[in-house]
């Protein structure tokens, strides 16, 4: 069955208001009568104080079309450990297993585990929110966005590698086997169960985050040199990920900023002005109010 | 006459026997070898993360992790023989 459902990412600098903009796309699709669920991928999260009410890692109803929820990712790096170091206990001597339970507590600080913590909430939201009409995925600030969405590629780098390892290892195996009992069977081997799991699974959220149609990345940017540069190197980045950006929201903009240079650089995009409010954009009415006297009923960002 | 030339016969039989054998064995144990190297690359390459290898992302480590107690304790075996890797891979080959 194909997907009918579309998630949008916004991404950008620090501070351009990425989560206003997450917020406020996600009121407008709401008010259309859309299914929307806005999840906070920001460890530094706003939507609590943008509708100024309390979220946590499940979502909260706003009203029957939209929902909230800020990922703890603390927690979700703590639970994905405990149930490794689990099975680890599990399959492993007790000898074995002592020795290990120390770097249990410093692996939570390795490079890396904070973007797959990211990614497996992704995995796990995207999963379960089949009925939604739109995700809207409020992301951390570039550098972690980047890693976020630079580990599939960069991981079946490495896994397609250790399964051509791991088959060349399984093929003397049978070949061992064959010349010393005359057969070929082999006992199944599980590490390369694992790695076509994890192959198949990185494969997947390759292929949505590069399905233009079902996954829409959208950059915020000021009107300013620094996000303008900023946003100028995750354009290039997502490209050599083999990822396209869809849309360009210039957001508090104010009148006298030339749209030019910015036209010009991302022409292939859908670009998006959203006016810098004169009253803080808090609370659902607020930005309710902004959405029907800024924003028209343009389809861009869907 | 006949009885020596089937002496002989089995005798050759038997030789060839024993050196196809020989031959097998010598064969299996270089292989054998062989692939208890590729695990050893194997382990290190998805434990070096441990020793301060380079390594691949830590969660690919993390979910092997628990499918690899051999892998980890071959490399901490591994560690009485890694001063003199040559002598045990001359030994394996036959030379000197």
């Amino acid at each position: 069955m194909s997907r009918k459902r579309k998630d949008i990412f916004f991404l950008g600098k620090g501070g351009v208001g990425k989560s206003t903009v997450s917020a406020l796309t996600a009121v407008r699709l709401a008010l259309q009568g859309k299914n929307v669920l806005l999840v906070s991928l920001d460890p530094a999260h706003n939507q609590s104080d943008i509708f100024q009410m309390e979220f946590s890692g499940n979502p909260r109803e706003i009203n029957r079309n939209l929902s909230v929820q800020e990922i703890d990712i603390d927690k979700q790096i703590k639970n994905y450990l405990s149930a490794v170091e689990s099975q680890v206990k599990r399959s492993y001597s007790y000898l074995t297993a002592l020795n290990l339970e120390n770097y249990f507590g410093i692996i939570k600080y390795s490079p890396g585990i904070e973007e797959y913590a990211l990614l497996a909430a992704y995995s796990e939201i995207t999963g379960n929110n089949g009925d939604k009409d739109f995700i809207i995925f409020d992301m951390p600030p570039t550098a972690l966005a980047l890693k976020f969405f630079g580990l599939p590629k960069l991981s079946l780098l490495w896994l397609n590698k250790l399964l051509e390892l791991r088959n060349e290892i399984l093929r003397k195996r049978e070949i061992i086997t064959k010349i010393k009992f005359g057969k070929r069977e082999v006992e199944r081997d599980k590490l390369i169960n694992k790695l076509s799991e994890q192959v198949a699974k990185y494969n997947e959220v390759k292929s949505a985050f590069e399905n233009n149609g079902l996954t829409k990345i959208n950059l915020v940017l000021n009107p300013d040199e620094l996000s303008f540069s900023e946003s100028e190197l995750i354009k290039k980045k997502l490209e050599e990920f083999g990822i396209t950006v869809s849309g360009i929201i210039v957001n508090k903009y104010v009148r006298g900023y030339g749209l030019s240079r910015i036209k010009e650089k991302f022409n292939s995009t859908d670009l998006k002005i959203l006016p810098a409010s004169e009253s803080p954009l808090l609370g659902f009415p607020a930005l309710e109010n902004y959405i029907h006297s800024n924003w028209d009923n343009d389809t861009s960002f869907e | 006459m006949i009885k020596i030339l089937n002496i002989i016969f089995n005798k050759l039989k038997s030789f060839y026997r024993n050196y196809e054998d020989s031959s097998k064995q010598k064969a299996v144990d270089v292989l054998e070898y062989e692939l208890g190297e590729m695990e050893n690359i194997f382990g290190l390459i998805i434990l070096g993360a441990f020793i301060g290898l380079p390594a691949p992302p830590v969660q690919i480590t993390l979910d092997l992790l628990p499918d690899m107690e051999r892998h980890l304790i071959q490399m901490l075996n591994k560690v009485d023989t890694a001063e003199s890797p040559f002598s045990e891979l001359f030994s394996h080959l036959d030379i000197g």
